[in-house]
């Protein structure tokens, strides 16, 4: 089902769990996984993923389709991350924080990876919010910069420059370990 | 250094879920959240509290501007009128304001007033009494003539 016949659906149909069941399907897993790699811990995830979604529940009715869902979905999945880390930012200093990190992917249970993913997620996590954004986005999802631009609503030269930066200092991190 | 971040093991998704995360759990407790939400604000009553309170802050931001211009108003008044009442006035002060206020709005005034030539001409006896006048008061000719030129 396409996304514009969702949006039928939840605005003709006398069904509007249906549609948003169809988006669920459709988008849920990818929220999460965006989210994931943004917040590493699957706990945090959750609580955002879930906000996210009722926000997306109560936004349907007013969503004008100006922009594509896709881009909607991700920007409130983007900005639920975002206000997460910044409410759970402390003053700790970043050897604190990378000490924080690594202790918690070791001990975390749904963290499969090994020494070398350890380090690049660590690498990852010691970025700015934005940069770590924009880095996982395109490293992993190899988002296209024009779908970030219109996600994140900046330049796409602004991100690649931002995509730039946040590569050197992951280089940087891993070299020193490996 | 770019092979590191070349390797391919590295876009490999490390993350697991817990076990019917997406099947079961997810959608159990996004349901219950939802519900109770819709709970604690039913789409009727919600909409109609919230256009209540929007005409309620729409009226009150139409309002509240001429109440403080009248408020402002009010309290210039009142100054005025306490700065008013605590000067110094009698009762004769007054009347005679007010006869002098009389006699110049009279229709008989101004009457008299338009029918006055504008020029006259200057009668000698006249001006024979005014120098007397100013010499009685220590001013001669000559004084008065010098402050003429």
């Amino acid at each position: 089902m396409t996304d514009r016949e969702i949006i039928r659906l939840y605005r003709e149909g006398n069904n509007p769990e249906r549609a948003f069941d169809h988006l669920l399907e459709k988008y849920e897993k990818r929220l999460y996984w965006h989210i994931r790699r943004i917040l590493l811990s699957h706990e945090d995830t959750d609580d955002v993923l879930q906000n996210v979604l009722i926000k997306v529940w109560n936004g349907l009715e007013n969503f004008r389709g100006e922009a594509q869902i896709y881009t909607w979905l991700y920007r409130i999945a983007t900005n639920e991350a975002l206000s997460f880390l910044k409410k759970n930012k402390d003053q700790e200093s970043s050897l604190e924080d990378h000490a924080k990190i690594a202790c918690s992917l070791e001990s975390d249970e749904y963290f499969d990876g090994d020494d070398l993913q350890r380090s690049l997620q660590e690498a990852i996590a010691l970025l700015p919010d934005k940069q770590r954004i924009v880095f996982t986005m395109r490293y992993f999802d190899r988002t296209p910069y024009k779908d970030l631009a219109k996600i994140l609503k900046t330049s796409a030269g602004a991100l690649k420059a931002s995509y730039h930066h946040a590569e050197k200092k992951v280089e940087h991190y891993l070299k020193e370990r490996y | 250094m770019e092979t590191l971040l070349n390797n391919p093991k590295l876009r490999e998704n490390p993350f697991k879920v817990p076990q019917d995360y997406f099947e079961v759990r997810l959608p159990s407790e996004l349901k219950r959240k939802i519900q109770a939400s819709v709970r604690t604000t039913p789409c009727a009553t919600a909409s109609t509290t919230a256009r209540a309170t929007g005409q309620k802050r729409n009226l009150w931001t139409l309002v509240r501007p001429v109440l403080q211009f009248a408020a402002c108003f009010i309290v210039l008044f009142g100054f005025g009128y306490g700065i008013l009442s605590l000067l110094p006035h009698t009762e004769q002060n007054d009347s005679e304001e007010s006869a002098s206020v009389y006699v110049w709005a009279s229709p008989q005034f101004i009457y008299n007033l338009m029918q006055e030539p504008a020029h006259e001409d200057v009668d000698v006896s006249d001006a024979e009494d005014l120098l007397e006048y100013f010499s009685a008061r220590g001013m001669s000719y000559d004084r008065l003539a010098l402050a003429d030129e």
